[in-house]
């Protein structure tokens, strides 16, 4: 969905990284790399990244807004 | 009991602590964990959410966003208003957003605080959404403990760590080489004929390089007299503060049983 | 390695997962929809000269008729929420012929025709992505279903023996029969099996439906038409030894020596006691109707019949003198697979038979009122649309089989996507059939070898493979004339000239001899290359030191599949190629027609010797697999290091992934499903294989990425059970939202009654307490958030009373309604979601309500990883109780490590090390089944980055503090929740409902059911000597009643309520009854003996 906020293994803060790491690794930086520089440093942590999906953006296309529904 | 800070960078403090047992450390290590009260958003009230995300979903986000200024609250559980939250116990946080383009992200510093509570972080994401959709909550921020649920957890990973040992002998030694290329971490290194050790405290007790040593010059083994300890907040507390609070509670602790030892009848 | 996945990629991009499903639905509405109809031609009536010509059958855009009689174009999204059904109303052009007059043609609407979503009739296929979200659909949905009353269903691929030809077996011992020559003759609707026999005696014997017995070859040949024996036996061989067998077959038909004599002696079965011309009539009609009715049905086939049945008997004697071995039936080349378009056809062809004589019967009728009837209205077009929608609905198919369509699984996306590709054997699940349950070596590459079922379904369900292809089948005219233009000698001639060389079998047909095969088959395969004959028809030639035959196919449901072409030791497919395809100018179509990659069916495959890799290539090859991994199904290409792993874990594994719990479709928020689980953070996983990327599962993926650590921690993994961390749970791991959706139709009665949504008044019958109505608003409907618990009121509603008597009693006071609302399920709890109000296409106001749940893991809850391995929670640990690395890594899950020796699953040790090597580097580890990442590349890279290369580390007691003696496996592996949850199990019960008909406690949880207090532990409490307890058990918690037993003649006696006594039916009320305690299932069985005219007395003591 989105970005968990803490890492699910050992809590740590993640979520205000994400923006970061999607930011360079559309760049065309090495993931790995980036993750070191966000001082992200156990694997723990670093799995949150590398597998997260942004489902939520999928999900978000199909809203509504309320103006184009209902007021008919 | 002596002890030395060995970092304190990265958000990691890491200290060594000289004959100290490691179950002592490990007291420290637990009531840091579990028992050191920190704020986080405990109950959410929610006005309007149009977001994909359900109310569930949002709540638990919340709570999790670490929260700094819970110094002044008392711990609910403690607190004279029986649980039901005061302004004493409870500091709000609110939160209305409405989304003025596409994909656009709420993040933790849209929150407001009307008490003393305020996120920590303020680039920690809560939801994305899409123009027209509205989020208004009210948040109440509690003090707790990290034994009740993660969220008041202040510590993201806190270790204990024995020194390790790594004896070389010098006479079997025929400085081959092979425990410096198997070490991973990388901490052997030839030097004037010898092999010695760069960084102590790196290794890993992975007997990688014993087992490596054809002659086995080398031996890996630790001292549980000395140990370390790795702590790393998630913001409400810095790390100096939180191993204090973790020994004020310890300190605590002790008095509460000393107290209670004392008022026992004389006959015990 | 990289080229062919790019091969295999455009394969995808092309086709899709579920291309043969659309394809063949396509093929039905195109072609076989109008030659159903065609078939059909005229409709004749029993008035003179008065009939009706059918013309072009018009499929138009799906729409429904909505209740004010407008029809409307809809969409599928529409269809799911309104319970409607997805179909296209279809248009018959007709003309009546009175006296040989024929009228303006005229069109009617005929029925609707469900549609296949996404199929080339349905609306969505020619959406862009944003026009599907528009749309409301998930451009990930791969279609192939459809949708009735709302609900999708799947219509599962059938496999079965394939039709016209010729299976030949040895029979054993016992049997007067040494060996059996079968074919199922089918054409269009027809299926008639024609066998022959050799009989201990050495004579062939034919038996066929419609005729009773056996007839002797040598009689049915002649009956159609064979003038000689000396032309019978050119028919069946010209090998000299062949042809010595014939002999006791020619002896037994020597008394019958003309056609007339032939068909006599046939009419005789048939028509006993008739006139010799009716019975020849009779015996030519059967000859020409149910006689291998594939050839064809009228006189002018006979010639072929006898020819095909003449191949039958050469085949059965080849075998009995043992120049031919009997044929293996399951081998892939004797087995078609029949999609959702053969299947509807059949299915249609029915109804349309069904529609034509309810027109008939409806004409007669209109003309013998009347002298000019309007043809539309009387056609009644809701015969189709009633036959295909029930069908579809319920699964029951023409035929009697049942379980046909199925409603699509919706669990998780690989799990829609596996139902889509599911075939569905029609053998028996009682009977053994190992041989059928075994994997064929002709399955390679066309179905899975991992993913069946376990238990009676075990190898009977199968699953397509992901590069296996069906056909869709071509005229076999064309081919059969090529045939011949290739020096192919037509089989009479050939025979009357004595030819000796390869037979050409053309679908199973005997259509000639070719003197050189080699030659013939490679030219086919040459002009198939070169795309002058279709890519589907496929060329095997089947020589022995005894036989030569050339098969050469071209009908539909062979399973094939494409392997890139090799000559001379290198493959055809080059670097250019590749290119193109990569850049997008090529497509997977161009390969083919370049003639680079070829589609070979099981029986062509018996002649290709294919490498599996570029290593493996030398002169001998003739093909290239794409890919080795595509031998798998799709649920087996989720399990990385799958060639690792012991073979029945795949299996369990492939069973499980489509039970796990993900993001089962993006458009979640508007669909309305019964049951519903959505993960609220799923993870791409990390050890990955290239299938499921290519198939793009990484956009739907069900399960999360888990720190596993392999130990044994307190104990509470025993048994394969689980330890999970508890603060990983806090912070949301393996989090999921249950939805459950509640519906309720406002409905119309006849008489004008009606159904009211409502907050129901206190004084409708069976108003439940006012607190249970508390969330309804003005409108009886529940507001959404709300906070509901078991057996609240979700929709209020009340009911006219069922019978008309019910409310004369209440004359005053009026009808009396009745309490209809919809409410939770007892037990499930859960927040409002969604309040979906709208209208079915009666005009009937629907009222849809989702009620969302979320389900934090707990104890009980079940888990697994790819491998197979499956657990359920037995500890939540918080971290600070975990063991921990130095690094203060703690593991999400502590698995035993007695999971892991007898299961030999390798390959979950290579995820977990892989997923650990994968997070630490950043380089993306490859679990593809027999190319993925190395092991060496793993460690390496662990190395590298500063861990153990074995993937084990020091860990310290969470709870103590001291270090952990052994080192510990720990590592990332991607586990899945399963949707098995102890939410959806726990039950308990104190007191609650009984049946009515026992009284005794009910059973399920859904019916709040009672515990079973078995018969194995009625004998622990015999044993124990617990009679009280046993008794309380048995009959005082269950049915206990007390019945007055009269004591004079022991039956039961009744209470009289005017007297106020006890009365026995017999004796009077002189006699003295007594109270009797029994069970009141006793005593229902004393009144059902009664009922039987026995009269069981019950013998009353006293006691002592």
């Amino acid at each position: 969905m989105i970005i968990p906020v803490r890492c699910f293994t050992c809590g740590k803060v993640i979520a205000d990284k994400w923006d970061e790491f999607k930011k360079e690794v559309a760049k065309g930086e090495n993931p790995s790399k980036v993750l070191d520089s966000l001082g992200i440093k156990r694997y723990c942590c670093r799995r949150m990244f590398l597998s997260n999906v942004e489902l939520i953006e999928e999900s978000l296309k199909f809203y509504v807004r309320p103006k184009e529904e209902g007021k008919t | 009991m002596d002890v030395k800070v060995l970092s304190n960078s990265d958000g990691q403090l890491k200290f060594v602590a000289k004959d100290a047992d490691p179950t002592f450390m490990n007291a420290i290590r637990r009531i840091i964990m579990a028992e050191v009260a920190i704020p986080a958003i405990e109950k959410v009230y929610i006005a309007e959410n149009t977001s994909v995300l359900y109310d569930d979903i949002i709540a638990h986000r919340l709570g999790l966003i670490p929260l700094k200024g819970g110094e002044i609250l008392t711990l609910t559980e403690k607190c004279d208003c029986d649980k039901k939250g005061c302004p004493k116990c409870e500091s709000i946080l609110t939160l209305e957003v409405e989304a003025a383009e596409d994909n656009f992200l709420v993040y933790s510093g849209r929150m407001k605080a009307e008490g003393s509570v305020f996120p920590a972080n303020n680039n920690i994401p809560i939801a994305e959404m899409n123009a027209g959709q509205k989020l208004t909550l009210e948040a109440h921020a509690r003090l707790g403990l990290g034994k009740n649920h993660a969220k008041w957890q202040p510590v993201s990973a806190c270790a204990v760590k024995y020194e390790p040992i790594i004896e070389i002998d010098s006479k079997k030694c025929d400085l081959c080489g092979a425990c410096i290329e198997e070490c991973p971490k990388k901490i052997l290194k030839e030097k004037d004929n010898a092999i010695v050790v760069t960084s102590l405290w790196d290794c890993t007790l992975c007997k990688l390089c014993e087992e490596a040593c054809p002659p086995a010059a080398i031996k890996i083994s630790y001292d549980d007299r000395n140990s370390v300890l790795i702590v790393e907040t998630t913001g409400s507390l810095t790390n100096d503060e939180l191993v204090l609070a973790a020994c004020d509670v310890m300190l605590q602790k002790c008095e509460e049983l000393k107290s209670s030892i004392k008022s026992l009848p004389e006959a015990f | 390695m990289d080229d062919r996945w790019v091969l295999m990629e455009s394969f995808f991009k092309e086709k899709g997962l579920v291309r043969q499903h659309l394809d063949s639905f396509d093929d039905f509405i195109k072609n076989k929809l109008q030659e159903i109809v065609d078939e059909q031609g005229v409709i004749e009536t029993d008035l003179p000269g008065y009939k009706i010509k059918l013309g072009k059958l018009a499929v138009k855009r799906p729409t429904i008729h909505e209740a004010d009689g407008s029809e409307k174009e809809i969409l599928p999204m529409e269809a799911r929420q309104r319970n409607l059904s997805y179909a296209s109303s279809m248009y018959l052009t007709v003309a009546p012929v009175e006296d040989g007059y024929e009228e303006e043609p005229i069109e009617v609407y005929v029925g609707k025709l469900p549609i296949m979503v996404k199929s080339g009739y349905c609306i969505l296929s020619k959406m862009s992505k944003e026009e599907l979200i528009k749309a409301g659909e998930d451009p990930a949905d791969p279609g192939g279903y459809f949708i009735i009353n709302g609900s999708e269903r799947v219509v599962v691929i059938q496999e079965d023996l394939a039709v016209n030809r010729i299976l030949v077996d040895v029979m054993d011992g016992t049997s007067p029969v040494t060996h059996v020559a079968k074919v199922f003759s089918a054409t269009s609707g027809f299926r008639v099996p024609v066998t022959v026999e050799r009989m201990k005696g050495g004579d062939l014997q034919v038996t066929f439906p419609s005729i009773p017995g056996r007839i002797s070859l040598s009689i049915l040949m002649k009956a159609l038409g064979v003038a000689s024996d000396k032309e019978l036996v050119e028919f069946v061989s010209n090998e000299a030894e062949v042809q010595k067998s014939l002999i006791p077959t020619l002896e037994a038909g020597v008394d019958i020596n003309s056609v007339k004599d032939a068909l006599d002696y046939i009419g005789n079965r048939v028509a006993i006691g008739q006139t010799s011309d009716f019975r020849i009539q009779r015996a030519e009609q059967i000859l020409d109707k149910y006689l291998l009715p594939h050839l064809g049905m009228t006189p002018n086939d006979r010639k072929k019949k006898s020819l095909f049945l003449g191949q039958m008997g050469e085949k059965i004697l080849e075998l009995s003198i043992g120049r031919r071995k009997s044929d293996d039936k399951d081998h892939y080349a004797n087995k078609r697979l029949k999609l959702a378009g053969d299947l509807l056809a059949s299915l249609y062809r029915v109804a349309f038979k069904s529609f034509c004589r309810d027109m008939k019967y409806q004409l007669e009728r209109a003309k013998s009122r009347s002298r000019r009837v309007s043809i539309p209205t009387l056609v009644r077009a809701d015969v189709i649309t009633e036959r295909l929608r029930h069908a579809l609905a319920t699964g029951n198919w023409v035929g009697g089989k049942a379980g046909v369509s199925q409603l699509l699984d919706r669990t998780n996306y690989l799990s829609t996507v596996g139902h889509l590709r599911r075939i569905i054997s029609p053998l028996s699940r009682s009977q053994p059939h190992f041989e059928a349950r075994d994997l064929h070596s002709t399955q390679w590459g066309r179905l899975c070898p991992s993913e069946t079922p376990e238990g009676p379904n075990c190898g009977l369900v199968k699953n397509l493979a992901l590069m296996a292809f069906i056909s869709v089948g071509v005229d076999e005219k064309p081919v059969e004339e090529l045939l011949y233009e290739l020096e192919t000698e037509q089989i009479e001639g050939a025979r009357q000239k004595g030819l000796s060389g390869a037979k050409v079998i053309l679908n199973g047909r005997l259509i000639g001899i070719h003197q050189k095969p080699e030659l013939l088959v490679s030219e086919m395969r040459k002009l198939r290359r070169r795309g002058r004959v279709s890519h589907e028809v496929n060329v095997a030639l089947y020589s022995t030191e005894t036989i030569n035959e050339i098969y050469v196919n071209c009908d539909a449901g062979r399973v094939r599949r494409p392997l890139i072409i090799v000559d001379g030791g290198s493959t055809r497919l080059a670097k250019e190629h590749v290119e193109k395809l990569a850049a997008g100018e090529w497509s997977w179509n161009d390969l083919v027609l370049q003639g680079i990659v070829e589609y070979l069916d099981a029986e062509e495959e018996e002649n290709s010797y294919i490498a599996l890799n570029t290593e493996d290539l030398d002169k001998e090859r003739s093909h290239m697999e794409i890919v080795p991994s595509t031998i798998l199904g799709i649920s087996a290409s989720m399990i990385p290091f799958l060639e690792a792993n012991q073979s029945p874990r795949n299996t369990y594994g492939s069973a499980m992934v489509k039970q796990s719990l993900g993001f089962y479709a993006a458009n979640f928020s508007k669909r309305l499903d019964t049951r519903g689980h959505l993960l609220h953070y799923p993870q791409k996983p990390l050890v990955n294989t290239r299938s499921a990327k290519t198939l793009e599962l990484d956009r739907r993926p069900a399960g999360q990425n888990f720190v596993v650590a392999i130990l044994s921690h307190a104990g509470y993994n025993i048994e394969d059970a689980l330890i999970m961390n508890k603060s990983s749970v806090d912070r949301g791991l393996a989090r999921s939202s249950f939805f459950r959706c509640y519906e309720t139709e406002e409905r119309r009665y006849p008489g004008g009654q009606e159904d009211k949504i409502e907050t129901p008044a206190p004084s409708v019958r069976g108003y439940r307490t006012s607190e249970s109505y508390r969330f309804l608003g003005d409108d009886g409907m529940i507001e959404p958030e709300s906070i509901v618990g078991g057996g609240d009121v979700l929709v209020g509603k009340t009911s006219p009373p069922r019978f008309l008597e019910e409310y004369r009693e209440f004359e005053s006071t009026g009808p009396v309604r009745r309490e209809t609302s919809v409410s939770m399920r007892a037990g499930e709890d859960g927040i409002v979601d969604l309040v979906l109000v709208t209208e079915t296409s009666d005009g009937n106001k629907l009222v849809k309500i989702r009620v969302r749940n979320e389900r934090i893991p707990e104890l009980g809850d079940k888990f697994a990883s790819r491998h197979g391995q499956k657990g359920v929670i037995g500890m939540l640990v918080p971290q600070y109780d975990m063991p921990f690395t130095e690094d203060g890594v703690v593991p999400d899950l502590i698995i035993n490590p007695h999971a892991i020796p007898s299961r030999m699953t390798l390959g979950q040790l290579l995820e977990v090390l892989g997923g650990k090597a994968f997070a630490v580097s950043g380089k993306p580890i490859d679990g593809t089944a027999f190319c993925g990442s190395d092991e060496k590349t793993m460690k390496a890279l662990l190395r590298d980055a500063g861990f153990k290369p074995s993937g084990k580390e020091i860990m310290y007691d969470g709870r103590t503090g001291r270090v952990l003696e052994a080192e510990v496996f720990i590592g990332i592996a991607y586990y899945l929740k399963l949707h098995h949850m102890v939410a959806d199990k726990m039950h308990a019960r104190a007191r609650g409902p009984v049946q009515i008909l026992t009284r005794q406690p009910t059973e399920g949880r859904a019916r709040e059911g009672g515990l079973r207090f078995g018969e194995m532990e009625r004998d622990c409490l015999i044993a124990h000597g617990a009679a009280m307890l046993l008794k309380e058990r048995l009959l005082d918690e269950s049915d206990r009643t007390v019945i007055n037993i009269c004591e004079d003649c022991g039956l039961i006696a009744y209470y009289d309520r005017v007297k106020d006594k006890h009365v026995c039916p017999i004796c009077g009320d002189k006699a003295k009854t007594t109270r009797v305690v029994m069970s009141y299932a006793f005593k229902l069985l004393l009144q059902e003996l009664m009922s039987l005219g026995i009269a069981p007395r019950l013998k009353l003591e006293e006691k002592v």
